[in-house]
C-alpha cells in the first residue's frame, strides 16, 4: 500500500490535487481510499460527489470518541463503516467536521 | 467596533483584513489588527516583519485550576501589540505559530508553558477584545474550527469571505448554519476574487437561501495579485485599483453598521 499526504497553505489547491490524483489512480485500476482530514472538509466536491452528498458524509472520528456512536474498533472497521463509495475502486472517508457552535 | 473575517482557507481573509486596516487608518481611524491564524500571515501583508512569535506569551495565569487573563483585554492589547512602522494609527497582534510547536510533544509541558499560556490568552482575547473608539479587525484561520469554538465573539460584524466556487460557498453556508449566532453579531458576506457578473450571481444565489447579505463584491485585481506574488505590503497597491475601491466601499458599509442611520 502506498500512502500519499497532500499539504500546503490554505487555498493552494491541496484538495483539488488530491481529488484529481485519486480519480486518475482509480481509473488506472488501483483501489483508492481518500481521507479528508480537513476540519472544514470539501474533498467530496473535488471528487465529484456534489455539495449535498459531501455534506452528508459522516465524520469517522466520532467512532473513536468515548461518547461516539461506536466504541473504538479497528481502523479497517472504521473505514468500512464510514467510507462512502465515490466510484469503482474509489472511496472517501471524512475525519471530522466542525459545523456547529460547541462549548469551550 | 469588532470586525471578524471568516471563510475557507485561501479565500482572502488576511488580504481583506490588511486592505481594510489600511483603508480605515487612512480615514483617521485607530485600528488593532489581530491575526488569529496559527500559521500567521497577516504581518507580511501589513508590511511588518513576519515572525512566528507569540505576542501573548505568559498573558494567561493559573487561577483556581483554570486560567484567566493577566489584565483586561484593553490592557493586554496595549502591553503586547506592536506598532506598525509608518502607520501611527495601526497596531498589530498575533497568536503565534502553534503548529510549529505542536509537533513538539513537550508543547504543554513546563518548558513551553509561556507559549501555551499565550495561546490560551489569545483565544480568550480574540473572543472579547473590542475598541469602542476604534476598530478591532480579527483575522481568523481558514475553516470553521475557530468560529465553532466561539472565537468570532459576541458582538460586531462577522464578514464571510466567499470566492465564487462550490467549496467556498459550501464553507460559507456551513458558517451561516452553525447554529444560533450571538444576537450582537451581524453576519454579512464579501464576494472576493470575482471575475464576472456570473460569478457574482453564483455567490449571491448560494447565500440568499441562508439569509446572508452580500455587502461588497471585490473583483479580481492584477495590481493586487502582483503585490501578493512579490510579497509586497498591500499599502503599495494603487488606491484606485478595483480591489482597493471595493474595500473602500466595504469600509463605508462597516462605518454605517457602527453608526446605524436613525430610522425615519
Amino acid at each position: 500500500m502506498a500512502k500519499i499526504a497532500v499539504a500546503g497553505k490554505g487555498g493552494s489547491g491541496k484538495t483539488t490535487v488530491a481529488g484529481v490524483l485519486a480519480r486518475l489512480l482509480a481509473e488506472d485500476g488501483h483501489d483508492v481510499l481518500t481521507v479528508d482530514a480537513d476540519e472544514n472538509p470539501n474533498l467530496g466536491i473535488s471528487l465529484g460527489l456534489g455539495v449535498e452528498r459531501t455534506e452528508r458524509l459522516l465524520g469517522a472520528r466520532e467512532a473513536l470518541l468515548p461518547d461516539g456512536p461506536a466504541i473504538a474498533c479497528s481502523m479497517e472497521e472504521v473505514v468500512d463503516d464510514f467510507a462512502a463509495e465515490v466510484g469503482e475502486r474509489l472511496r472517501i472517508v471524512q475525519v471530522r467536521k466542525f459545523d456547529h457552535f460547541r462549548p469551550g | 467596533m469588532r470586525v471578524v473575517l471568516l471563510g475557507k482557507g485561501g479565500s482572502g481573509k488576511s488580504t481583506l483584513a490588511a486592505l481594510l486596516a489600511t483603508e480605515l487608518t487612512s480615514r483617521g481611524e485607530a485600528v488593532v489588527a489581530i491575526d488569529a491564524d496559527t500559521v500567521p500571515g497577516l504581518a507580511q501583508v501589513l508590511g511588518l516583519e513576519p515572525t512566528d512569535e507569540w505576542h501573548l506569551a505568559n498573558q494567561a495565569v493559573r487561577d483556581n485550576g483554570g486560567w484567566r487573563l493577566n489584565g483586561t483585554p484593553a490592557e493586554i492589547v496595549d502591553r503586547c501589540s506592536m506598532p506598525a512602522a509608518g502607520n501611527p494609527r495601526l497596531r498589530f497582534l498575533q497568536c503565534g505559530n502553534v503548529d510549529a510547536d505542536l509537533k513538539d510533544i513537550e508543547f504543554r509541558r513546563e518548558s513551553n508553558l509561556a507559549n501555551w499560556s499565550g495561546t490560551i490568552a489569545f483565544n480568550s482575547l480574540s473572543r472579547q477584545y473590542d475598541d469602542p473608539g476604534g476598530w478591532a479587525i480579527v483575522d481568523l484561520q481558514g475553516g470553521t474550527l475557530q468560529a465553532a469554538g466561539g472565537l468570532a465573539g459576541t458582538k460586531g460584524v462577522a464578514l464571510l469571505v466567499v470566492e465564487p466556487f462550490a467549496k467556498s460557498t459550501m464553507t460559507a453556508r456551513r458558517f451561516a448554519g452553525m447554529g444560533q449566532w450571538p444576537a450582537g453579531i451581524q453576519l454579512a458576506a464579501v464576494a472576493n476574487k470575482v471575475a464576472s457578473a456570473d460569478e457574482e450571481d453564483h455567490v449571491r444565489a448560494a447565500l440568499a437561501p441562508v439569509g446572508v447579505p452580500v455587502w461588497t463584491v471585490v473583483p479580481t485585481d492584477p495590481a493586487l495579485q502582483r503585490a501578493e506574488r512579490d510579497g509586497r505590503p498591500l499599502v503599495t497597491v494603487d488606491p484606485d485599483s478595483p480591489a482597493r475601491r471595493a474595500v473602500a466601499h466595504l469600509a463605508d458599509r462597516l462605518i454605517d453598521a457602527r453608526h446605524p442611520a436613525p430610522s425615519a
